[in-house]
């Protein structure tokens, strides 16, 4: 999982075979693919084509160098084509298409098979948004009678890694959604989940209630938060109250050192070379100090990178209220 | 040996500082001295021509710290800092920084030459030895071996969002398609073609895409720049037209 601040973007590799989900806005993505030699991504897949999960993606497209197989964009709420952000976005994607170097769909729900985007001994399901969600689009009312925004439209990806390790996608997943799938009976069980929508989701009365849900539901030992420290305080208090009211022992990991965990920037490391304990991924925050676990390696049993002691030494000598052990229930 | 080691052990070489306003080239030459670095100002009154000013540096200087606007406490300089380190760097290969005082001149008179000039550095920066000699070094590392990272460049849209008049011509901003800030970037009018030096025809181009290579790993919009751009002129809201079909 790559540290693009607020935003989400994880590279999956298996053997000669690789793909991306999301590409949020940072100079790391595009970084991080020539930091892991990678010359051909099989498929991105963009949750949903919001700006902190899209933006990298005419990165991706301006590395000439770089074979892209397919492209699959999720739907979003209805934005713009005069707009710079949109108007890039579609020109990038015109001139992928009409140059012949990738496909590009915007068609991406539960009916893909998992042969359609699995590859390399890695199985990658879509298990949202539902065929009927995905139809009736944001804006619309879910199949369980709730109006929907663009968040819940996301898509939900499960990747299972060639080692078993299982990491739960969620994009920005919102309570309609969950709702859905819970009703329906689907199965988000993982090893790993990367928690919906950055740690918050301003829409939801009861964020403690929608993460305790989420992590029922999912069953994680490791919950990932991808986060902007220029962003307000993410994961929310709430959120990870949540979280630890059905694990108490799950390991927490953002990617930048919340504003929640230190208010101000003056106590952050004054050099990145500070920050030893981060991994070689490149990473947003690295540069300006920012980061908390920073670009993350996962395998096997899970978090494989930073070091689970070395990232807490850091907390311990950088955070002067650390979340994820002030929040954290007494171990019985 | 790079120049800030060279400051520690008494480098013998020369940099060549060149600012219309003598105070402050003297503040440099200060600084740099007081780490132990030597250091000749020019006589603008000598270099009043481009190739006057290049052959000057050949012939008296193995670095150069220059400011962009040479012409404001001195009169009859036939060109502008930014296009004296675009040859220095670029031709000479003679390693330098350029400084400047004014934010507008980064779009209008740096950005066009940006692809060869590595480092720009404010003038509350020039204060700092450190911080000159250490952009000298970048700019060694550029002309010896190539673009670091953040200044590798990327084909991306970049989506013009207005026209507008500038102090030294015709201006336009666009949106770096790709780039992580969400900053409008200013360049001449004229990056894109002398028909839009005339400010009317510039303002048809807001709205329109243009494809050209961006470095988007630069963190700030000072050091963004763009190269090799495309003729097209795309309206993205003519695209449902024109989107074709998948590759087979």
């Amino acid at each position: 999982m790559i540290d693009v601040g607020h935003g989400n973007c994880a590279v999956v590799t298996g053997a000669e075979w690789a793909m991306m989900i999301d590409a949020g806005a940072s100079a790391a993505v595009i970084q991080t693919v020539a930091h892991l030699g990678i010359t051909r991504l099989d498929s991105i897949v963009i949750s949903h084509r919001d700006f902190d999960h899209a933006r990298g993606l005419v990165q991706l497209l301006g590395r000439e160098s770089l074979e892209i197989g397919a492209i699959y964009i999720g739907a979003d709420a209805a934005k713009n084509p005069s707009a710079p952000e949109t108007a890039n976005l579609l020109v990038a994607l015109a001139d992928a298409k009409a140059n012949g170097r990738c496909v590009v769909s915007r068609d991406l729900d539960d009916t893909f098979t998992t042969e359609r985007l699995s590859g390399g001994g890695v199985a990658v399901e879509v298990l949202a948004p539902t065929f009927a969600t995905a139809m009736t689009g944001p804006k619309g009312t879910s199949p369980v009678g709730l109006p929907m925004t663009s968040n819940s439209v996301s898509a939900v990806l499960r990747v299972t890694l060639a080692d078993g390790l299982q990491i739960l996608l969620p994009g920005d997943m919102d309570e309609v959604a969950l709702e859905e799938l819970t009703t329906a009976g689907a199965d988000l069980s993982a090893d790993v989940l990367v928690f919906p929508h950055h740690g918050s989701l301003g829409t939801v009365p009861d964020e403690r209630g929608f993460a305790a849900a989420v992590m029922r539901a999912v069953g994680a030992h490791t919950v990932l938060f991808s986060v902007g420290r220029a962003q307000k305080a993410r994961p929310t208090h709430e959120v990870l109250s949540g979280v630890f009211d059905i694990n108490p022992e799950a390991r927490i990991a953002c990617t930048q050192l919340s504003s929640g965990c230190l208010a101000a920037d003056t106590g952050l490391p004054n050099e990145s070379a500070a920050l030893t304990h981060l991994t070689a991924i490149p990473g947003e925050g690295q540069s300006r100090c920012r980061s908390c676990a920073g670009s993350m390696s996962l395998s096997g049993v899970g978090m494989t990178g930073p070091d689970s002691e070395a990232h807490e030494a850091f907390l311990v000598a950088t955070a002067s209220t650390p979340m994820c052990r002030d929040l954290r229930p007494p171990l019985s | 040996m790079t120049l800030m080691e060279a400051a520690d052990e008494q480098y013998t070489g020369v940099v060549a500082v060149l600012d219309d306003d003598a105070d402050q080239a003297k503040v440099v030459k200060i600084q740099l001295e007081d780490v132990g670095v030597k250091t000749v100002i020019a006589d603008l009154d000598e270099v009043s021509t481009l190739d006057r000013a290049v052959d000057w540096i050949k012939g008296n200087a193995q670095a150069v710290i220059c400011d962009v606007q040479l012409n404001l406490h001195h009169v009859g300089i036939a060109y502008n800092g930014a296009e004296l380190m675009a040859s220095v760097i670029g031709d000479l290969k003679v390693p330098g920084v350029l400084t400047t005082g004014f934010k507008d001149d980064v779009g209008m008179l740096v950005r066009p030459h940006r692809p060869r000039i590595p480092v720009l550095v404010s003038r509350d920066e020039t204060e700092d030895a450190n911080v000159l000699l250490h952009g000298v070094d970048i700019c060694r590392a550029e002309i010896v071996g190539g673009r670091a990272p953040d200044r590798r460049t990327y084909r991306v849209p970049l989506f013009i969002e207005k026209a507008g008049h500038a102090d030294t011509g015709v201006a336009l901003d666009a949106r770096v398609g790709g780039w992580s800030r969400k900053a409008s970037m200013r360049f001449p009018a004229g990056m894109l073609g002398t028909p839009y030096l005339d400010y009317e025809a510039a303002r048809t181009l807001t709205g329109r895409v243009f494809f050209a290579h961006v470095n988007l790993g630069a963190e700030h919009e000072a050091d963004l720049f763009f190269e090799k751009v495309e003729p097209d002129l795309i309206d993205p809201v003519e695209l449902p037209l024109h989107f074709g079909a998948d590759p087979s």
